[in-house]
């Protein structure tokens, strides 16, 4: 033994209390390999000594073979000795971390499920009373209106069919491709357009489907009744996709007229009140409540010029010879 | 030794507790490990059991030491022991127990300090890998090890009073928030705020000790 060191050298060492000098001289002593087990009996007595609390003893004894016989029980019924525990606890830890690993791996296709929507589509919406024009990148241009959405693939939409999907109204100029590539617009999975080159509009709101062709040639792909239906479009004529899914065509309808709302102008041709009270809500979000059902059936034909829902409700309500009154967010028309 | 405790009485009620002036194993001492070497090879878990109660008190006194909270110090040396049985370590023990238990605890309290402060490779070692290693470690890691407490006791007693006060309740006594609160007559929003100052200055200070333990554990796998 080099250097002597006392029991109560050591024990002010591990108190903390010891000097530079002492700890190095017990550190020194620590080290040395003879004095390792004097170490840990002296710290055993130490702790002995001063305990820093008296734990319970009996209850922590009892739940130490609880635990022994749960384990035991566990080992016997999955056929495995005692002293193959060691690996199967490693391998277990090595399966935990796969769940892991697989668990992410969910989570983040997760993820990408929920907005593979955002992932794969760019969307250009516009709120109540704003037109937007959108070009795409194969030179169409898309006019839309109010309060409606278009959605173009950010992936191939170059590549073998162009495809976009459309929610509210817009008029399509489809650019002609040299590989005769198809343009196809979705508005719903039992209702799509599609074109070789041409200038069309679409409406595709709650109240219903509608299509007019201005030039070129358009076949309308629709299901009615699980049955795959076709038709081909020529200029001048509009389909109205009735709620049973049937198409209606008229022909020779005046198609600009349904796309007057690109110079912010209105045609009206013998056109219900309760149509310009819906077409309102859809492209201003302005409510509107009729209260006599009279007023309904009235039709008005005209062309007016607005930017607002309210000015034209106005222009309407003098036409009409009828009240407007505001109530809150929603506008009230009453007979005088 | 300023020590509070009557030593007589512990010494007569624990038979491994001898004094070893000149650092020479006692004869009781070989009696006591010899006689619970043959309880192992007849009845392990009479063995066990003998072990424990043996043990269990010093080694969670010193494991408080390290983690500050009786619970986890009492959770962490039943795992010893339970690993001790499990694998079956006191078939080729070729230490005293003491050292052996002492050893492993410490461990076993290093690593847990290490994923609570230290917050860094988690799942480079296992808690089971760890124990295997008991044997095989560097000389130094005895120092080390004495660093480490000895350190969390210094940050903990250079805290403010009433950050202490709270901080030993929360953790010590394993108390909840509000019963602090209450106790101390403080709101719970002040108690949370004294804790997570006082790990901050743990965190900050234990910095440093946790590098050069990894190189330790590296180097002992590599011996194997």
């Amino acid at each position: 033994m080099k250097t002597p060191v006392s029991k109560y050298a050591l024990f002010e060492y591990l108190s903390g209390r010891a000097n530079l000098l002492e700890k190095q001289l017990i550190e020194d002593w620590i080290t040395a390999n003879e004095n390792t087990e004097t170490f840990y009996e002296w710290l055993l007595e130490y702790e002995a000594r001063c305990p820093q609390f008296v734990p319970d003893e009996d209850a922590a004894v009892k739940s130490l073979f609880q635990r022994i016989d749960s384990d035991d029980y566990i080992q016997t019924n999955r056929h495995r000795t005692i002293t193959g525990g060691g690996h199967s606890s490693l391998f277990l830890k090595r399966i935990n971390r796969s769940w892991l690993v697989a668990a992410s791996v969910t989570l983040l296709l997760g993820c990408c499920w929920l907005l593979r929507e955002s992932l794969l589509y760019k969307s250009y919406q516009t709120s109540f009373g704003q037109i937007t024009n959108v070009y795409l990148e194969d030179g169409s241009k898309v006019a839309l209106n109010s309060n409606s959405k278009l959605k173009v693939p950010r992936f191939g939409f170059d590549q073998d069919v162009r495809e976009v999907m459309l929610e509210g109204e817009a008029e399509f100029s489809v650019s002609h491709t040299i590989d005769n590539k198809r343009f196809i617009v979705k508005t719903s999975d039992q209702f799509k357009v599609e074109v070789l080159g041409t200038t069309f509009s679409v409406f595709a709101r709650p109240r219903g489907t509608k299509v007019a062709l201005t030039c070129g040639s358009i076949r309308l792909d629709y299901s009615q009744n699980d049955q795959h239906k076709e038709m081909i479009m020529e200029p001048g004529d509009m389909a109205t996709l009735g709620r049973a899914g049937e198409v209606q065509l008229q022909k020779q309808q005046d198609t600009k007229t349904l796309v007057s709302w690109k110079e912010q102008r209105y045609v009206f041709n013998s056109t219900a009140v309760k149509d310009i009270v819906s077409m309102i809500e859809e492209n201003f979000g302005q409510k509107v409540r009729l209260e006599d059902p009279e007023i309904t059936s009235r039709t008005i034909t005209g062309n007016f010029k607005t930017k607002n829902a309210d000015e034209l409700l106005r222009t309407v309500s003098e036409v009409l010879n009828i009240r407007m009154e505001q109530d809150g967010p929603t506008i009230i028309l009453t007979n005088k | 030794m300023h020590d509070p405790l009557p030593n007589h009485e512990i010494k007569r009620t624990n038979p491994f507790v001898t004094p070893l002036h000149e650092g020479k194993v006692d004869a009781r001492e070989i009696d006591s490990a010899l006689f619970l070497k043959t309880t192992f090879e007849q009845n392990p878990e009479k063995g066990l059991e003998l072990l424990f109660r043996r043990f269990y008190n010093p080694l969670c006194s010193h494991a408080v030491r390290f983690v500050y909270s009786k619970q986890i110090a009492e959770d962490l040396v039943s795992e010893v022991f339970f690993q001790f049985y499990r694998t079956k370590a006191y078939e080729n023990i070729n230490s005293s127990y003491t050292s052996y238990l002492f050893r492993s605890v410490r461990n076993e309290c290093y690593t847990y300090m290490r994923r609570e402060f230290g917050k860094t490779d988690t799942l480079e070692i296992t808690g089971e890998e760890h124990f295997l290693y008991t044997y095989y470690q560097q000389p130094d890691a005895e120092i080390h090890y004495n660093h480490l407490f000895l350190k969390v006791n210094e940050v903990i007693a250079k805290l403010p009073v009433q950050c202490q006060k709270v901080f030993l309740l929360s953790r010590f006594e394993n108390k909840k928030y509000h019963e602090i609160a209450d106790e101390l007559h403080i709101s719970p929003k002040t108690v949370e705020v004294h804790i997570s100052k006082a790990l901050k200055q743990l965190r900050s200070a234990l910095k440093g000790e946790w590098m050069l333990s990894f190189g330790l554990t590296v180097l002992s796998a590599i011996e194997i």
